[in-house]
């Protein structure tokens, strides 16, 4: 049994991935979770689970209580993913927006609370915000980005624990207002609408295209895997971890990413190749 | 030789009463027990909890982001929307609940109160994420045609699905209470020449008040502290909402939610979902401590007051 957890934003590609791996290998189990970024590194270094998924880096802190827990553990690039900003289908007011009014409206105090006061002209209704939650790395980022400082948010938005709840939210209110990772809007089109982003050359839509060649950048990050170094030793988990990385390939543009440009997949591979030697080395 | 049936000391009936007790004592030690480590460890939360966050602002205020960068603690909008989702499905549960228990106690015939009581209780057997569920995928979009402005998460369908789910609890309560009513004073009021429906209203309702109201008040604890329909359906809103079509956060979900992975054991948000828990704890005790109240000081036996 494999264990993986963390990211939401990279749950539909896991997904994707362990079908395939169950297909093609049979033998290997997967459970899979997502308890977000956040919670998959400290389950990670609590050796409660194999490999954590992220959408974002490890933090310092969380690398500092790793390594006090001497739990050893290697990142590998798998994938890149794009943060969408969705409001509801309905609403026709915004197509784009600047990376500076969202960071206006995100900020930690925002004064933004009515369309109007986002932009003027207009209507002067209350605008919802659906978010995820702390925890997660699709937060971390979306707050570097946007507003400058990892976590720094406006507290006043509707957290939930996955994206899902977020694609709901925001097509369940017309004046609402969200972001999410990209693969999860395009699995939740209905009552959504994707708006693009400004970030000084103009608006970008996102898409799979879009993310592959930067243009939606600076919303474009890559996902990564964190594979426990101990765990690299159990054929089934190095198995599952080259496979993830080979399959994404093909996966991750179907269900909403962009494949990993061909050099750093091959760095990618490389990495991970390494490891699983060492780790033989070390284990026999 | 026959066993004699009550032994006064020694013999096998007397080791067997022995052993009985000591199960049955070890039982009891086991649940105090229980009881006693959950009070210490809520305990233990709030007072580190509050060490670090001053009562003041933990209770009058009106925003709850405790894993912002800039943590707020003010509870009031959980308090609101237990409350909300509490006395909205009080107000669901109390007629359906009271009604159901005079029906099956006065009014239903053998075989039909035997179907009633067979659907109250299949009502009340259903698991709480199956009515999540329903909340969710039946109530809110039912709702939504009536309200189009109802979100997608909104506390006004957890409060009916709530009020449902405790409205058994409500008719079972509520009929024993009618149950303890001195038939007497049933016979006196029919003698008198009212009708079943004078009697019940003027005379048995008001002598079974106090477990009326105990039950429904043991029915809105069973509300403050349902967890599941409120986080599957309800939302979570960090602010007090004013509308009952918005989504709400209420201290139970908070406390479900925070757990799915957000809290890193040890952190101050760790002691805030103790603080909250033991808020709930303390919300919660206090019903059902004011609904034993109410039924302790009923009058029973044959006695008029």
């Amino acid at each position: 049994m494999v264990e993986v957890d963390g990211s939401n934003s990279i749950f539909p590609l896991a997904e994707a991935v362990a079908s395939a791996f169950a297909a093609e290998d049979g033998e290997g189990r997967i459970a899979l979770r997502s308890s977000g970024t956040g919670g998959g590194f400290r389950r990670l270094c609590d050796r409660e689970t194999d490999i954590a998924t992220a959408s974002r880096p490890m933090s310092a802190r969380e690398e500092a209580r790793c390594r006090k827990r001497g739990v050893r553990h290697l990142s590998i690039p798998v994938a890149r993913d794009g943060v969408a900003i969705v409001a509801h289908s309905q609403n026709a007011l915004v197509a784009c927006l600047g990376l500076a009014e969202l960071g206006r409206l995100w900020a930690p105090g925002s004064e933004v609370s009515t369309w109007r006061a986002l932009r003027p002209g207009l209507p002067a209704q209350a605008i919802r915000l659906y978010a995820p939650g702390s925890d997660s790395g699709t937060f971390d980022f979306f707050t570097r980005v946007v507003v400058g400082r990892a976590k720094a948010s406006r507290a006043d938005y509707d957290p939930s624990g996955d994206h899902e709840t977020v694609a709901r939210s925001v097509a369940g209110n017309p004046w609402a207002m969200g972001y999410m990772g990209y693969a999860h809007y395009a699995a939740n089109r209905d009552g959504l609408r994707a708006l693009q982003v400004d970030a000084g050359a103009g608006c970008v839509a996102p898409s799979p295209a879009s993310f592959a060649d930067g243009s939606y950048s600076p919303l474009v990050r890559e996902l990564h895997l964190y594979v426990a170094e101990d765990a690299l030793r159990r054929p089934a988990v190095s198995r599952f971890a080259g496979f993830f990385l080979a399959a994404s390939s093909a996966l991750a543009p179907e269900v909403g990413y962009a494949a990993l440009p061909a050099g750093q997949h091959a760095r990618s591979r490389a990495l991970l190749e390494n490891a699983v030697q060492a780790a033989e080395r070390g284990g026999s | 030789m026959t066993r004699p049936l009550f032994s006064a000391g020694g013999g096998p009936g007397a080791r067997a009463d022995r052993v009985a007790r000591r199960a049955f004592l070890a039982c009891a030690a086991l649940a105090g027990g229980t009881a006693a480590a959950v009070l210490g460890v809520l305990a233990v939360g709030a007072v580190q909890f509050f060490a670090q966050v001053p009562a003041g602002s933990f209770f009058a205020g009106t925003t709850w982001a405790p894993f912002a960068e800039d943590p707020r603690f003010g509870v009031l909008p959980l308090v609101a929307a237990t409350a909300q989702i509490t006395l909205g499905a009080a107000l669901v549960a109390a007629p359906l609940g009271l009604l159901s228990a005079v029906y099956l106690h006065h009014y239903a015939g053998r075989r039909a109160g035997a179907a009633a009581e067979a659907a109250v209780a299949a009502l009340a057997s259903v698991p709480t994420v199956v009515f999540g569920y329903a909340a969710l995928n039946a109530a809110t979009p039912l709702l939504r045609l009536a309200w189009p402005d109802a979100e997608a998460f909104n506390g006004a369908s957890a409060t009916l699905v709530v009020g449902l789910m405790i409205a058994p609890t409500v008719a079972f309560l509520g009929r024993e209470a009618l149950a303890a009513v001195p038939p007497a004073f049933f016979h006196a009021g029919m003698a008198l020449g009212a009708s079943r429906g004078r009697v019940v209203a003027f005379v048995v309702a008001p002598a079974a008040a106090r477990g009326l109201a105990a039950a429904i008040l043991l029915a809105m604890a069973r509300a403050a502290g349902e967890t599941m329909i409120v986080t599957m359906a309800a939302g979570s809103h960090a602010g007090i909402a004013w509308s009952p079509l918005q989504g709400v956060r209420t201290l139970t979900a908070f406390v479900a939610q925070a757990n799915l992975g957000d809290v890193a054991p040890g952190s101050l948000d760790s002691h805030a979902v103790l603080g909250v828990a033991a808020l709930l704890f303390a919300v919660t005790y206090a019903m059902h401590a004011a609904g034993r109240a109410l039924l302790a000081g009923r009058p029973t036996g044959t006695s008029l007051p």
